[in-house]
């Protein structure tokens, strides 16, 4: 078994250890197929190649019902259900080429996480959260395949471009450690500055008072 | 002169944009980037309308931005530390928010649009709310109110609206929020707040205001129509996703679970119903004040509304019915999306009357016929549109309606709508089940002609009618499916320049009955659909839905 593979299988058995994790991870789940979705949605907008746009929006169904299977395996687990996910303007900010090579990378990856998900939850006794991520597999076989027939399509190199791409994931992962990290810090130094300002609250109350009733406007005001 | 007006950073970002005075387009950052309620910055929307005119960003010689920065950081740091420590939970994020990304709100437009700094120009929120209704309105001189959550430091505004001047004449100061008294409820509804309110609105119509003496006694006025709001039952500062405390609780019953499915069989179903009917009544009651308090001091006959409260259309028809003015204006985008267009339209000083919604982005039809035979759809281009679709209305089916520009604000107004009769019950069932799974206290929206509008509602058209911003009664009960269990109707009158009018008169030639069912193209969570690849998109979704996209049908 590949590093990775086992990389992921430990992960998961971390994971899915209880039905209230795999509710949370398939809210994970379905905010990332949302996310997806929406990427795909914008990319078929800015694409004016209409066999490729039209390739992009067959991906946003699928996302979309990917979506909505999470989701409502997770409601089924306890978990709200409530997807709210963004999407960016990766076609714009990647580029076709670059595009096309990312997501390729994020659909194959998929294939072999799904694999392992599915094989760790039937392990665990979990056969109804293991058939959503086996319903989604032929799926991204064929999203992993489209891409990369495009890719080769319409990159120069296409080796180059998944080369740029892995590179860019990696610069992604490392900017979100990196923002973790500095939100930790951020919200640490938050807290010591709140609390630092505690006279200041008890001045502030007394200068700036809870305000009832009109207000007039300031002079300056038309 | 081209000029830009934004709105962003909490909810509903939008563009407007002006060439030479004249308003030329107004777009949701929603529509564009396809995340509902977008709090983003407005950037795709304002490149999408420029690029409708034949501009680039660096044509563009003043940018307004909806709100001032500066005052909204400080008015989150003053009551960050008034509420001390009640503030610590949710400080770090205020602060996160501010100074990661919303102070610099003006360098990042600047940056995003690729124009230097110095075009771009902060505003006032509630001034931008003021002039968003009354300088789209017909009127010289009007009375305007503003009420939302919070501005800067404002919850609810008077104003008075005279030739191209626009007058504070007052303002109330937060905690007293209507605003924020309504996200309270509906975090406690289990409904997203800034999200939901639309939803407690239509439970209020279900309920008795049994509760009335609680929000009486959340909710005071003073006979100069200021109010207070009681912030014990709230949990804005703390907790603001849930907007709410253990006192509303304590108060009221525990709150609902999060994004629970609605049932009317629920056993507390009858609870919440009668909550949000208290909380719209006292709504209705403070709402009427503050008018009554703003004729005396105008002395105007008119009345614009604007700001996120002006979008309950329930608030907005008893204030048409029992209100000392003769007119009253809300305008389709009277939300944060709305500061937008008052935005610029302040800053350059014009006015802009709008007479209809289609502000947004168009269809490109030959793309669409070439995307949907490239998905394997049945596209078909047909002679006359519009008795196509009468016929296909009249033999009880649905059909997804794309015409023209995408719709200025947050409702279907006819260019992206599914239609139906609105005489078959039967086929509300089957749409709110199948097709636009909504609440099941939810009805949806009529649609009429202006010369059978008093066949079918109590009154006349007004100028609230065109924009679904009021309500009417329903005169007879052919329509169940757009008439809410009071009788109630959020309709919406077209008039004889609208195709959507030529479509009701084919209809009803047809079928005997002269009102459609009508509402916003789109599935659940997902923004209206604005281009042709969202409408195919949508089609996609829901294959048994035929769509017509100006005169193209097509059949996935």
């Amino acid at each position: 078994m590949p590093v990775m593979d086992l990389w992921t299988a430990a992960a998961s058995r971390l994971s899915l250890r209880s039905p209230e994790r795999v509710g949370a991870r398939m809210s994970a789940f379905a905010r990332a197929e949302r996310g997806s979705q929406l990427d795909m949605l914008v990319a078929a907008s800015e694409t004016e190649d209409v066999t490729l746009a039209a390739q992009f929006l067959r991906h946003a169904h699928d996302e979309s019902r990917h979506a909505r299977a999470f989701a409502n395996r997770a409601r089924e687990l306890g978990e709200d259900g409530w997807v709210h996910a963004d999407g960016g303007r990766l076609l714009r900010q990647l580029g076709r080429p670059k595009f096309l090579a990312f997501v390729h990378q994020g659909e194959a990856r998929a294939i072999q996480r799904f694999v392992v998900i599915q094989d760790t939850l039937v392990r665990g006794g979990d056969p109804r959260s293991a058939a959503v991520f086996g319903a989604l597999l032929d799926d991204e076989t064929r999203h992993a395949s489209y891409t990369r027939s495009a890719l080769d399509q319409h990159a120069e190199d296409p080796a180059a471009e998944l080369r740029r791409a892995r590179r860019w994931s990696l610069w992604q992962g490392y900017r979100r450690l990196t923002a973790t990290t500095a939100q930790g810090l951020h919200d640490a130094g938050a807290w010591l500055l709140y609390l630092s300002l505690f006279p200041l609250a008890h001045w502030l109350r007394w200068v700036r008072p809870v305000r009832s009733g009109w207000v007039p406007p300031p002079p300056s005001a038309g | 002169m081209i000029a830009l007006g934004l709105s962003g950073g909490y909810h509903d970002a939008a563009a407007a944009l002006l060439v030479d005075g004249e308003l030329v387009g107004a777009l949701q950052e929603e529509r564009i980037s396809r995340i509902k309620h977008d709090p983003g910055l407005p950037i795709g929307a304002a490149l999408a309308l420029l690029a409708q005119q034949g501009l680039s960003p660096q044509d563009v010689e003043s940018v307004f931005f909806h709100e001032d920065p500066y005052a909204h950081l400080e008015r989150v740091l003053l009551w960050s530390l008034r509420s001390f420590p009640k503030g610590l939970k949710a400080f770090p994020q205020a602060m996160r928010k501010q100074l990661g990304s919303d102070l610099w709100v003006l360098d990042s437009i600047a940056e995003g649009l690729g124009i230097p700094r110095s075009r771009v120009h902060k505003g006032e929120h509630h001034r931008s709310h003021a002039a968003s209704a009354y300088l789209c309105s017909p009127f010289e001189h009007a009375a305007i109110l503003t009420v939302d959550g919070v501005g800067e430091h404002h919850s609810t505004g008077l104003w008075e609206g005279k030739e191209e001047r626009i007058s504070c004449l007052g303002q109330l100061e937060l905690p007293h929020s209507l605003g924020l008294l309504w996200a309270g409820v509906t975090g406690w509804m289990g409904l997203a707040v800034n999200r939901g309110e639309h939803e407690v609105m239509g439970l209020a119509a279900h309920g008795q205001p049994r509760f009335a003496q609680v929000f009486e006694r959340w909710l005071t006025q003073s006979a100069d129509g200021s109010f207070e709001v009681d912030p014990a039952p709230l949990a804005w500062l703390s907790d603001p996703e849930r907007g709410f405390g253990p006192a509303m609780e304590q108060a009221l019953g525990p709150a609902r679970a999060f994004n629970a499915r609605w049932s009317l069989e629920d056993p507390d179903f009858q609870l919440r119903a009668d909550v949000a009917a208290s909380l719209q009544a006292r709504t209705n009651q403070v709402l009427l004040g503050l008018t009554q308090a703003l004729h005396q001091r105008t002395g105007s006959a008119n009345l614009c509304v604007a700001g996120g409260v002006a979008l309950n259309c329930r608030a907005i028809s008893h204030i048409q019915q029992h209100g000392p003015f003769e007119h009253v204006f809300v305008q389709p985008a009277a939300g944060d999306a709305g500061g937008a267009l008052g935005a610029v339209l302040s800053g350059l000083g014009v006015r802009a009357p709008m007479e209809h919604a289609a502000w947004g982005v168009p269809c490109d039809v030959d793309r669409a016929r070439a995307l949907a035979e490239e998905l394997g759809m049945k596209v078909e281009r047909v002679e006359d549109p519009v008795q196509r679709a009468a016929e296909h209305l009249a033999q009880g089916q649905a059909l997804a309606w794309v015409q023209g520009r995408c719709e200025w604000g947050p409702r279907g107004l006819g260019n992206r709508a599914i239609l139906a009769s609105a005489a078959d019950e039967g086929l509300g069932a089957r749409l709110s089940t199948q097709v636009k799974p909504r609440a099941p206290f939810r009805p949806f929206a009529p649609v009429v002609s202006n010369t059978s509008f008093s066949t079918h509602f109590e009154g006349a058209p007004d100028l609230c009618t065109p924009f679904m911003t009021t309500l009417r009664q329903s005169r007879n009960a052919r329509s169940p499916a757009t008439t809410h269990v009071d009788g109630s109707a959020r309709v919406q009158s077209v008039g004889e320049q609208d195709v959507l009018h030529e479509l009701l008169a084919a209809f009803e030639q047809r079928s005997g009955h002269g009102v459609l069912l009508n509402t916003s193209l789109n599935g659940p969570g997902d923004p209206a659909v604005a281009r042709e690849t969202d409408a195919l998109a949508w089609g996609m979704a829901h294959p048994t839905t035929p769509m017509l996209i100006d005169d193209l049908w097509i059949q996935t």
